[in-house]
């Protein structure tokens, strides 16, 4: 693959007054281990910073499932005391029935 | 003054949104900038979302073939440091109404030149793609060129092509640059290809290779789409970080240069 790359080598080079030689040129030297460490650096932050989001998620649900256990234990004693309160009508609403049955023999009766 | 061309002949190696962005990023860096877009395509007037902004207000074309008041060409942007020669439609016509003018190859260096006092530190110049009269005109107008390259073998070639040319015309107008830059452009150091195109370059035009890169950051494009510079749509990313090097490369080593003398 070399080759490819040396057989269309340039062959004319402009002339630029100012041209700086690559050793000479900033930021030559550090090309190789400055952008490393702060790639790692960056990515260290970045990795720290999503175990604290999820952690702090993961508080967050847990609180909000405590939450929402003690609301669901409410609902149930709620519908549990609902249930006996049904009872209680239901047994109201056949004795009203029966009185008014009552009631109506008793005028069927007198008429 | 410092003016700046940004010019491949191989198409699509970031030309525009290399300079756009690097113009943005010296802006933020308090230099202020007067970016010319030389392009007839106009994607960087796009980029920015500019266009004259007055009705009848001078225009690249008029300024150079009438030799008008380059000042009155001038638009600013969302950034106060930064300005812009907006592309017209007119620019297509550019080449041919250039032809008939004496010194023509020299009318924007001499528009650019004629701006006295000179309320800019950077001018940086978008190109086309393609070489014409115009390409000469922002060419000789700059004193530092930047070419950006791809990672891959055609704009490796296109490349030769280039400093053949640029040798023969520097020759022949006796002109010449105070410093050429090959900017990597969309590097993805995983690619084996890349690599070996970078090793390359390294190899054959050491002299001239900017030492940072542009890495492959598709933040380019979606910052495009939105039309705000990649520093603004997302600062913290590879793409604006790499560019934010090549800025800092760039003022440090014309800090260094002997005479930072006005183009």
């Amino acid at each position: 693959m070399d080759e490819i790359y040396e057989a269309n080598a340039p062959t004319d080079f402009p002339a630029p007054k100012e041209q700086p030689t690559l050793e000479q040129n900033p930021g030559a030297g550090e090309k190789s281990t400055l952008p490393v460490k702060e790639t790692v650096e960056r990515w260290k932050k970045e990795i720290l910073d999503k175990i604290q989001f999820l952690k702090e998620n993961f508080d967050q649900a847990s609180r909000d499932r405590e939450g929402l256990s003690r609301e669901m234990d409410l609902l149930k004693a709620e519908l549990e005391a609902s249930k006996e309160q049904a009872k209680i009508l239901e047994t109201k609403l056949a004795e009203t029935l029966e009185t008014f049955n009552n009631l109506l023999d008793e005028v069927s009766r007198a008429l | 003054m410092i003016s700046i061309a940004v010019f491949s002949m191989k198409g699509g190696t970031g030309k525009t949104t290399l300079s756009g962005s690097l113009g943005w990023v010296l802006a933020e860096q308090g230099q202020r900038v007067l970016m010319i877009d030389m392009d007839p395509q106009g994607h960087l007037s796009q980029l920015f979302n500019v266009r004259p902004v007055k009705k009848g207000q001078t225009k690249l074309y008029y300024s150079l073939i009438h030799e008008q008041p380059l000042a009155d060409t001038i638009v600013p942007t969302s950034h106060p440091h930064l300005s812009l020669i907006p592309a017209t439609e007119d620019h297509f016509y550019l080449n041919s109404a250039l032809v008939s003018k004496p010194w023509r190859e020299w009318k924007l260096k001499d528009a650019l030149q004629a701006m006295r006092p000179f309320p800019y530190d950077v001018v940086i110049i978008d190109l086309g793609a393609s070489l014409s009269l115009s390409t000469y005109v922002a060419l000789f107008a700059a004193k530092i060129l930047i070419i950006p390259v791809l990672p891959d073998f055609l704009s490796y070639l296109s490349l030769k092509s280039l400093f053949t040319f640029l040798d023969k015309t520097c020759k022949y107008y006796k002109f010449s640059f105070d410093m050429i830059w090959i900017l990597m452009n969309r590097i993805n150091s995983h690619r084996p290809l890349d690599r070996e195109n970078r090793k390359a370059l390294e190899k054959y035009y050491k002299r001239f290779l900017m030492p940072v890169v542009v890495r492959e950051d598709v933040r380019f494009s979606e910052a495009a789409r939105e039309r705000v510079p990649i520093s603004t749509f997302a600062p913290e990313s590879t793409g604006a970080r790499d560019m934010t090097k090549v800025a800092q490369f760039l003022e440090t080593i014309l800090s260094r240069s002997k005479s930072p003398k006005p183009s």
